[in-house]
């Protein structure tokens, strides 16, 4: 008998140790017979979504896949403010007198990496290609392939470029498996010959530099297509041909991803796995930049100048979806960069932006930085209460105490708004504030009672009935989401408002917003490009078509300016004319102002050359990391 | 014998059944509208209409007992078929017209074979013959658009990349994916104040022309425009579908029953994998977490009930019924945050995901903690009911020392409701601790659950149900029959 | 804790009771009173528990009071005070005592009130699922066949589907409807919620007496008389197997209270702005990590001696209406 519980005890120790047969030790796919690889560590909180450099749309996505892929202009990494540089073009483009051409000389000798669909040489080994003026037309044509979803890149061309019509029409007829619609003419971007291309514009398009510069629009070689897409690798080793029907537009296979970049993707998980990326041996000669804005050379940030990148061998992203961990791990000295979350705020951050000495003494650096965005609560003019009375947003807007604002529920991680463009722009200083965002509860009050009269007149509410209920749409449902509702309850109670806070997941906030079944809304925008266009075309009137323009501001007067403007190439008559359009913005009110963020980023001692980029991406190749430190700090390893 | 397990077999089908029947009817529901929550708010109507053809979405919810009106291509030629609206019009969108074939499954083509974007179809009407009217057809959608007002030049800019919330951590989250208007550039030629219903037609030989359906009234009258219009020559061909009988069963209902039972449910977010994949990668996870918990669990639960049982009544004993029942009493979430947050002050590289495999310890001991109070007063209960028997009196009168009475006699008769309760609950091991993944950040399955309710990824969802009602069906079935073996009074009755 | 249930399988007790002698006229229900009558740790629970219906009372009171003075008395949403936000506990003043939250809210104020919403949540769920679930047990225990199975079929189907998974869904369902002029989004969606889930642990144990005392002599006897089926289930069954609702209703109450939090956590819980322990419990969490602790152990210790107190009742409850324990 005595023998029957020890067989079950032993059975109940085993099974409580069974963790260790089930999962697997975390596999960094460190190449053991490299022990002397550099190697980055970091998080990452969402979940990538796609890749493909066409299809590409969301800011996680986007940030690994431009250290993968090229395009042809780029920002360099220290100018502040931004500067546009060429990367994979020889030069800035000779623009047409009319500027409706642009034409852009090509780098030679520019490699894709290594891959098996350029062929393989006589030991197995595969090859590699030089980069070609027809690939960036394939990119653009697969921008423009209707049976492509691309959510940004075809956006920002369209109906710019010519002959894109027509492509997509021509190549709607065309299976959706059946690649050779490739091989259609389009007008508007030719491969003049091996290194030269050329861009037809049908309107002028002074933005289109930025749109360059993004990188969903690097050179695609159709090789890529013929072996990724159109065959496939069996199980057995051997390749098969994939039939017609179950082949896929785009590429999901980490190996496909052929670009010239300083990194390739080695490890890519869509469901939150690791994502690793490893040096891209037949990468270029490129060198870490020799000039900086001010304050980089004390920051060290000007140390490697002149030398040959990248730095580091392989970057480890590891999923953790929530902050506390992820700030627990670096704390931990297991990523290298962080971001601050907000509850940890206090203990991290002494007023005056300084670190605490606890965190000062471990060496970890702090970096301060203003990102191009502006969050607001939106109004929808479509809505009878709000479209019908100025006064009642501009009553809002003066009644909303955004210093506590950002005190309470963001740490004072912002400055407020005080117009709808970022003060990192160039044109800032000289375009007007609004004189409706402070908070002055009186003038709010005085305002809510010419909003009364505005609303009897428009015969929405009757003399002597209440104010109806205003419908706050929030976009999440977590705690510091449910923060702000009841902050914002509370702020238009003050001047005796009712407002019923709506919690949405983010997806069916869009979908309510864009369909005007809202009244108020949060929302933001960051910006693309360093050009306030890039704000204003929020409120353009035509805009309301395509889904930008979501508060439905239709005003004849700034539209005529929005267009005259968007022919010119930056200049004091444009900076006029942005200033006349901010202003009839800021008194008609479509938006509430909130703030600007300011964002804080920290890292290890051992971490060089980070400096965060307002709108772009794809500086991981001038990162440096001193194993030597790292290993010291880290005692184990 | 045999049929009293005929029998539990039965009921336990029919529990299968019943759960499908109410996991298909809560989430249907509670999904909403996944054609927009999959392909993002910006997707066109027909894309969304599309998108639900192909994943079975349009289809009669219970029965189909609907019929469609079909265009067939009989052009011969190799490019797909295409129904688009012309400017102004809103047809195509109203009809719901999208291809493919109205019977059961999508024949998948080999190499050679032609598409299956040969057929274009509308809804699924209830009742339709020649003379239903268009308003049945287009569930109400108006066929033109509804006019907009009238802005300076028709030309839009520039719409650029998302708009994005306010973080509250940095950096910025994501953005949603969008896809703009494609009928924007078309709109530019809408300045024409009278906009007709009107259907741009393009054949799989590539031609094409356009069939004007204003004033079309009945399905009938539909039909003959499209069939007698000068250009088209029959080579499409607009007719009623015909329907086979085994066509009943091709509903939401069935298809989804269909899925699951055969475990084809495939994700509809994110990269489209079979749900058994999936569960492969996670089942891992889960397991990790509640076997060796259920192990420990019961080990401590054990040896503390039979301590004290042996010294019941005395101040050991009330201090530990006392002990147990505060354990019961703190609500698990706050055991869960103070454990973390104690692990993050001891030492923060434990306290959260799995970044060393030890780590999973932290969520187990939380679940030890707070579940051992239950387990301990239920196997005391137990151990005590049988200790107040004859049997025992008799033992003790007869001198036995206890320790013995209790490992020879009573701890034999205990096993049953003992080792009962420990096979009930293995069905829900696989299935992991939704809170507890959630919290932690372990990839098992209940976080799929709720991760998959959160982004509406509906054929996971169901899947997962209907595991766990397997699973759960057959654990309790296993456990009856079972008792049914050991127990000749059950059998009998 | 895979599961949500309301009720928990119940072991029978075993506590310390004193001979009862011989006295006339002994009932089940008498006899459970007095014994309850006499353990004093039921007895002290019982106060504890009435303490805190009195602390839900006082909150309804004052919110009634509060949304129609117009504005004279200001409700609880309205006394925000950002400049005193995230202040520890300390003396200074009354509504200081156990200090402020994220926006100055008085944190001794918000457990009184989350009280209000714990006790409607336990109260309405229970007295829907209780009640439900001793009729259907009746029915299938009485009626047999047919109807037992199919009964019987509902519960199983109802019990194999994880509880939380339900609940979710069914609040996601909620969302917008309105029944009986009640706005489901809310609390009443969640006990609505929780009741419609929860009525299986009482069905089965009500199943099962009544088919023992289907059996017993007298209502065998009252069948061959040929009372009615209605009058026989109202006039013998449901009196003996309403101490197993009453027990239930117990210790279902603690389930509800615990299945609060956890709604809250998963972001389906009571209004934006609503105060709730759930909502504290869950809210707090992060403000733990910046040392902010006095939010999340009022709620939880404030929680912690409702249940306490329930759990401990309920089982003394279980334990006077024990037969077996009748002569111990």
């Amino acid at each position: 008998m005595k023998l029957t519980y020890a067989i079950i005890a032993v059975i109940m120790l085993a099974l409580s140790a069974s963790p260790f047969f089930f999962l697997k030790k975390a596999d960094f796919g460190i190449d053991e017979n490299n022990p002397g690889q550099v190697i980055a560590v970091s998080s990452y909180d969402a979940k990538v979504r796609s890749m493909d450099p066409a299809t590409c749309g969301d800011t996680m996505s986007a940030s690994i896949q431009a250290n993968t892929f090229e395009g042809l202009y780029g920002y360099h990494f220290l100018l502040r403010p931004v500067k546009v540089i060429p990367i994979l073009a020889d030069g800035m483009p000779e623009i047409s007198k009319d500027t409706l051409t642009y034409t852009i000389k090509i780098k030679k000798g520019l490699k894709y990496r290594r891959s098996p669909c350029f062929g393989t040489d006589k030991d197995g080994q595969p090859q590699t290609r030089e980069v070609v003026a027809g690939d960036f037309v394939l990119a653009f044509k697969r921008v423009a392939d209707p049976h492509i979803v691309t959510p940004l890149a075809l956006a920002f061309i369209e109906s710019k470029i010519v002959g894109l019509k027509e492509y997509r029409d021509k190549a709607k007829s065309y299976n959706k498996g059946d690649f050779s619609r490739y091989d259609l003419p389009f007008e508007g971007v030719k491969a003049l010959d091996s290194h030269t291309l050329q861009f037809s514009l049908s309107v002028p398009f002074p933005q289109l530099i930025y749109v360059l510069a993004m990188h969903n629009y690097a050179p695609f070689p159709k090789e890529i297509i013929s072996y990724y897409l159109e065959n496939r690798d069996e199980s057995d080793g051997s390749r098969s041909p994939v039939p017609m029907k179950d082949r896929s537009t785009f590429i999901k296979d980490c190996r496909a991803m052929v670009g010239t970049g300083a990194y390739y993707i080695d490890k890519l998980s869509y469901d939150g796995g690791d994502i690793v990326m490893k040096r891209n041996p037949d990468f270029r000669e490129e060198y870490y930049p020799s000039e900086g804005s001010a304050g980089d050379k004390e920051a060290g940030l000007l140390d490697d100048a002149g030398k040959r990148v990248p730095f580091v061998d392989v970057n480890i992203m590891l999923f953790v979806p929530e902050d506390n961990p992820a700030w627990n791990m670096f704390m931990a000295k297991r990523t290298d960069v962080s971001g601050i979350p907000q509850q940890m705020f206090k203990t991290v951050i002494l007023p005056g932006s300084k670190l605490t000495d606890s965190m000062a003494k471990d060496g970890i650096k702090l970096m301060q930085y203003e990102s191009p965005a502006i969050y607001w609560l939106g109004f929808n003019l479509r809505d009878k209460v709000l479209g019908n009375s100025k006064s009642l947003r501009q009553a809002l807007s003066l009644a909303f105490d955004v210093e506590t604002y950002l005190k309470v529920l963001f740490n004072d991680r912002g400055v407020r708004a005080m117009n709808v463009v970022p003060s990192a722009f160039e044109e800032y200083p000289d375009l007007p504030k609004s004189p409706y965002s402070r908070f002055d509860l009186q003038a709010a009050r005085a305002k809510l009672l010419a909003a009364r009269m505005e609303l009897e007149q428009a015969g929405v509410i009757k003399p002597g009935d209440p104010f109806p209920t205003l419908t706050v749409d929030l976009g999440g449902r977590d705690e510091p989401q449910k923060r702000v509702g009841e902050f914002i309850k509370f702020e238009f109670k003050q001047i005796g408002l009712e407002a019923k806070i709506e919690l949405n997941d983010w997806p069916i906030l869009q979908e309510k917003v864009e369909n005007y079944k809202t009244q108020i809304y949060t929302m933001g925008w960051h910006a693309d490009y360093p050009d306030p266009e890039n704000f204003l075309q929020l409120f353009f009137g035509p805009n309301v078509e395509s889904q930008t323009n979501q508060t439905y501001y239709i005003n004849p007067e700034f539209d005529k300016l929005f267009e005259k403007a968007s022919k010119m190439l930056p200049c004091p008559e444009r900076t006029l004319i942005y200033s006349k359009m901010v202003g009839m913005l800021n008194e008609d009110c479509p938006v509430l102002l909130l703030s600007q963020p300011v964002s804080f980023v920290l890292c290890h001692p051992w971490v060089s050359n980070s400096k965060p980029h307002p709108v772009g991406y794809g500086f991981f190749k001038y990162r440096r990391i001193d194993e030597q430190m790292k290993k010291r700090m880290t005692g184990d390893n | 014998m045999l049929d009293y397990i005929l029998r539990r077999l039965g009921q336990a089908v029919l529990t299968i059944f019943g759960v499908m029947i109410l996991s298909f009817l809560l989430f249907r529901v509670v999904s909403g509208d996944i054609a927009a929550a999959v392909l993002g708010p910006k997707a066109t109507e027909q894309a969304k209409a599309q998108w639900r053809h192909d994943y079975g979405y349009d289809r009669p919810r219970i029965l189909n007992l609907h019929k469609t009106v079909l265009m067939v291509d009989n052009a011969g030629g190799s490019g797909p078929l295409n129904a688009k609206d012309a400017p102004g019009s809103k047809t195509v969108v109203a009809l719901g017209l999208t291809l493919g074939k109205p019977g059961w499954g999508e024949e998948s083509a080999g190499p050679g074979v032609k598409p299956k974007s040969d057929t274009l179809m509308g809804r699924y009407v209830f009742w339709l013959n020649e003379d239903t009217p268009l308003e049945k057809m287009t569930n109400g959608l108006p066929m033109v658009e509804d006019a907009r007002p009238e802005t300076g030049s028709a030309q839009p800019t520039f719409p650029a990349s998302g708009p994005q919330t306010q973080p509250v951590t940095t950096p910025i989250p994501a953005a949603g994916t969008q896809m703009p208007a494609q009928n924007t550039a078309d709109k530019q030629d809408a300045k024409e104040t009278k906009k007709k219903p009107k259907i741009l037609f393009t054949l799989s030989d590539k031609s094409r022309f356009e069939v004007d359906l204003s004033g079309v009234g009945t399905c009938g009258e539909l039909m003959k425009r499209i069939n007698e219009h000068p250009k088209n020559g029959g080579k499409l061909v607009a007719q009623i579908a015909q329907k086979k009988c085994s066509e009943i069963f091709n509903s939401q209902f069935f298809r989804f029953l269909y899925a699951s039972a055969t475990f084809q449910s495939r994700s509809i977010v994110g990269d489209n994998r079979k749900l058994t994949e999936i569960i492969e990668d996670r089942a891992n996870y889960s397991l990790a977490l509640t076997v060796p918990a259920m192990a420990i669990e019961w080990l401590i639960g054990m040896v503390i009930a039979c301590f004290v049982a042996y010294y019941r009544n005395t101040w050991i004993d009330k201090v530990t019924v006392l002990v147990s029942i505060l354990g019961m009493s703190i609500p698990f979430l706050a055991f869960m945050i103070y454990g973390q947050d104690l692990m993050f002050k001891i030492e923060p590289k434990y306290a959260q995901s799995l970044l060393y495999r030890g780590n999973i310890y932290l969520p187990i001991a939380i679940m030890v903690i707070a579940g051992v109070g239950g387990m301990v007063r239920f196997y005391r209960t137990v151990i005590l009911d049988e200790i107040n028997r004859d049997y025992v009196r008799t033992a003790k009168a007869k001198g036995l020392p206890l320790p013995t009475i209790l490992f020879k006699h009573v701890l034999r008769n205990c096993m049953l409701p003992i080792l009962t309760s420990l096979i009930m609950s293995i069905p829900f091991l696989i299935m992991g601790n939704l809170l507890v993944e959630n919290f932690f950040g372990i990839p098992g399955l209940g976080d799929l659950m709720i991760t998959s309710i959160g982004n509406c990824n509906e054929p996971i969802m169901n899947g997962l149900v209907f595991l766990t009602a397997l699973i759960i069906t057959l654990g309790v079935l296993i456990t009856d029959i079972s008792y049914a073996i050991f127990d000749p009074r059950i059998r009998l009755r | 804790m895979s599961q949500i249930n309301l009720t928990v399988n119940p072991p029978a007790g075993d506590s310390a009771q004193s001979l009862d002698l011989a006295s006339p006229g002994r009932s089940l229900w008498g006899d459970a009173m007095r014994r309850l009558r006499r353990d004093r740790g039921a007895m002290i629970c019982f106060a504890i528990i009435c303490f805190y219906v009195l602390l839900a009372l006082t909150a309804m009171t004052y919110e009634m009071v509060s949304e129609n003075s117009g504005g004279s008395i200001p409700t609880f949403q309205e006394t925000c005070d950002f400049a005193n936000y995230y202040k520890p506990p300390t003396t200074e003043k009354v509504k200081w005592w156990l200090g402020t939250d994220w926006s100055g809210k008085s944190v001794l104020f918000k457990t009184i009130l989350g009280a209000k919403v714990s006790l409607t949540v336990g109260l309405m769920a229970n007295l829907i699922a209780v009640p439900l679930g001793m009729l259907l047990g009746a029915i299938a225990g009485y009626f047999g066949r047919r109807i037992d199975d199919v009964i019987t079929w509902l519960y199983s189907t109802l019990s194999s589907i994880p509880g939380i998974i339900l609940l979710i869904a069914m609040k996601f369902a909620f969302k917008n409807v309105h029944f009986l002029g009640l706005d489901l989004s809310g609390i009443h969606g969640i006990y609505i919620a929780l009741g419609v889930i929860s009525w299986v642990g009482t069905c089965r144990l009500v199943r099962a007496e009544t088919m023992k005392i289907r059996e017993l002599d007298y209502v065998v006897a009252a069948r061959a008389v040929g009372r009615s089926d209605m009058a026989i289930l109202a006039r013998h069954v449901l009196p003996n197997v309403l101490h197993i609702g009453i027990i239930n209703f117990s210790l279902g109450f603690v389930g509800a209270v615990h299945a609060e939090v956890i709604l809250s956590y998963l972001g389906l819980g009571v209004d934006v702005g609503v105060p709730s322990w759930g909502t504290m419990i869950n809210g707090a969490r992060n403000d733990l990590m910046s040392g902010y602790w006095w939010e999340l152990a009022s709620s939880v210790t404030a929680m912690f001696f409702l249940v306490l107190a329930l759990n401990i009742f309920g089982d003394r409850l279980r334990d006077a209406f024990d037969p077996k324990l009748k002569n111990v």
